[in-house]
């Protein structure tokens, strides 16, 4: 698995006065600089965008540039105006910025041809497309929750939530307009971690308080559970979060105990070469054979199961 | 007579971000006209006041201050999209009107039911008013009440999935929203997600919150008919789910200030008629009696000492105050 990239944020402070001209004001500035920069979309700007076939019945999509691939292409994130079904991935885009509050939907980031650029409607101020580009991050690195400072909606914290439905039922709509950057936007509800970190928010306990120290990594799926959290542990850990277990429970642990499962063994056999004062090979080092970790995951899981039911 | 809405009407209005709009004829004509042509059976409630009064009360409670209007005409591809969506507006607008008592009569519903199963739910923390009152789950006390905040309220209400009651529009009487046991597991449910105490306020808030129920014009009462006030917790300060918005402190009027001293008082003019019509050159040349190529070299002017007064992140910002202060209300 690649290491995340370190987010570089562009702005962070807060411009000190805005109101609702902003949108006035980006487009007479862009109208004072047409000439000079031509008429590509830079990322930060509010366009809309027409359907692939479009007809005049079509309801136009507004969106977010967040990059220019090149010059057939551009990234964009969809906006939507239904602010009442926002979730923890969605940014809140201030009023003044097109004249009525909107989210920034970045699960439902994708791309479209330039061609389907339709009109300039304005841009994001600097701070705000700050954030934007710190929430999509996280999401491109596919964390499974969001960080902590950003205008978001709600979290979803159950499976029933109906705007992962809404959620879902958009990505569809948009596929008219756009190739979705995100096969499944709901992707998040698959980590172990995430479900986790969501049903103690639920019950209002900070999942710090539940675990042991040297299990904190558990929420960003980057623990060993095989090797570091005995099964009956994780059994009465799942059961103080109230989490029931069902497939996409069963799945997620599955595949990270998988995906982290890495044996004693070999942590022994690399300490011992560097303590015979052989070179650490610089190569990361290799997984247990995918027979060994299914065999691991299938065992550990079982295990969890059974310290349910005994429970 | 107006003439119809084109398809170029609505490119002129999104340029113009939607302000004009409001009081635009043709706009104003094809509004009055959904009104008009909207059946009797889908708004009979509001029959009773006039097609007039519908108009003027959807236009302001709806269209204009929450720049819905502005909103639709960013989303419509033509004339017909805009008109879809506008009848689709109304028909929620008529439904947001009849429910207006809604959070009143859930709120009634809520008290009764907490009251009426003590082997379900008791009382945590007593209180002289009943919104105030604190409730938790018989069978598993909780030692904690909830914290006010609201997002994370919606986020258990958005959990629990509740299958509200739909409105039919031709009914006569309005809808309860939720069936007996929906609300029932409603008040339940959240109890037990969060496995924390919940006011009477706290619960309807999240009913009131989630599903938009709150009525978009409701006139406070006075503070003495406040003791069982469906939303008096949010008055004590319950989070509420406004949009984010900028802050108030102006730091770019000196750069505001220095643009405008930079400028001559034509260049002022033309800053003006973009900032009002940003892509209209010809109509400027015209407004101001010169040439298009005057304005072009004027534009480039401006923006020379734009740039010579503001970095390119604080432009924006900077035009906006810059115009605000030509007009008189600098911050």
């Amino acid at each position: 698995m690649n290491e995340p990239t370190p987010y570089q944020p562009r702005s962070r402070e807060r411009p000190t006065e805005l109101d609702a001209t902003w949108r006035a004001a980006s487009n007479a500035h862009y109208a004072l600089f047409a000439e000079t920069r031509g008429t590509i979309a830079v990322p930060g700007e509010i366009w809309t965008i027409l359907a692939e076939h479009a007809t005049e019945e079509d309801q136009l999509l507004l969106a977010v540039i967040t990059a220019p691939l090149n010059g057939e292409t551009v990234a964009i994130i969809p906006l939507a105006s239904e602010s009442l079904y926002a979730t923890e991935w969605d940014l809140a885009i201030p009023s003044a910025v097109l004249g009525y509050e909107v989210i920034a939907q970045v699960k439902l980031a994708g791309t479209v041809a330039s061609a389907q650029l339709d009109q300039r409607l304005s841009s994001l101020p600097p701070h705000v497309m700050g954030e934007l580009e710190e929430l999509a991050h996280a999401a491109e690195q596919g964390a499974s929750i969001p960080p902590a400072h950003l205008s978001v909606g709600p979290w979803v914290l159950s499976e029933a939530d109906q705007r992962l439905q809404i959620r879902a039922a958009t990505a569809q709509v948009l596929r008219r307009y756009m190739n979705p950057a995100y096969q499944d936007p709901s992707r998040e509800w698959l980590s172990f971690g995430s479900i986790l970190l969501r049903h103690s928010r639920a019950i209002g306990v900070e999942l710090d308080t539940l675990i042991e120290p040297e299990w904190a990594r558990i929420a960003h799926d980057e623990l060993d559970l095989f090797e570091r959290v005995p099964a009956r542990k994780l059994a009465a850990l799942l059961q103080k979060l109230q989490v029931k277990w069902n497939e996409r429970v069963r799945d997620s642990l599955y595949k990270l105990v998988l995906d982290r499962y890495n044996p004693t063994e070999a942590l022994q056999g690399s300490a011992l070469a560097r303590r015979q004062g052989k070179r650490t090979p610089k190569a990361k080092r290799s997984k247990a054979p995918l027979e060994r970790r299914e065999r691991a995951a299938e065992e550990y899981v079982t295990a969890v199961e059974n310290g349910l039911s005994e429970q | 007579m107006t003439s119809a809405l084109t398809d170029d009407d609505l490119r002129r209005l999104r340029r113009s971000g939607g302000a004009a709009a409001c009081n635009d004829q043709k706009i104003l004509t094809m509004l009055r006209e959904i009104v008009e042509r909207c059946p009797d059976e889908k708004i009979h409630w509001l029959l009773g006041d006039g097609r007039d009064e519908i108009l003027a009360g959807w236009l302001e409670r709806r269209l204009i201050a929450p720049g819905r209007l502005a909103a639709m005409i960013d989303k419509a591809n033509g004339v017909r999209a805009l008109r879809a969506l506008a009848a689709k507006d109304l028909q929620q607008y008529a439904d947001e009107q009849r429910r207006s008592e809604l959070p009143r009569r859930l709120f009634r519903r809520l008290d009764k039911l907490l009251r009426a199963n003590p082997q379900r739910f008791q009382v945590m923390i007593l209180s002289d008013k009943p919104g105030s009152t604190y409730w938790t789950l018989a069978g598993r006390p909780a030692s904690a009440i909830f914290s006010e905040r609201e997002q994370e309220l919606r986020a258990h209400v958005f959990g629990l999935a509740l299958n509200t009651l739909t409105e039919t529009p031709g009914a006569g009487k309005q809808t309860q929203f939720l069936s007996a046991a929906e609300l029932e597991r409603y008040a339940f449910g959240m109890l037990e997600r969060t496995a924390r105490g919940l006011s009477l306020d706290q619960l309807l808030l999240g009913l009131v919150q989630t599903f938009g129920l709150k009525p978009s014009f409701q006139e406070l009462p006075e503070e003495d008919l406040l003791n069982d006030h469906p939303f008096e917790s949010e008055r004590q300060g319950i989070e509420t789910h406004d949009p984010p918005e900028f802050p108030g402190n102006d730091a770019t009027l000196p750069a505001a200030r220095a643009l405008i001293d930079s400028l001559t008082a034509r260049q002022t003019d033309v800053l003006r008629c973009i900032y009002a019509e940003p892509d209209n050159q010809r109509e400027i040349a015209t407004q101001l009696g010169c040439s298009q190529a005057t304005i072009s070299t004027e534009k480039n002017a401006i923006g020379i000492a734009l740039n010579a007064c503001a970095a390119p992140d604080e432009q924006v910002e900077v035009l906006a105050t810059t115009i605000r202060h030509l007009n008189g209300t600098p911050q």
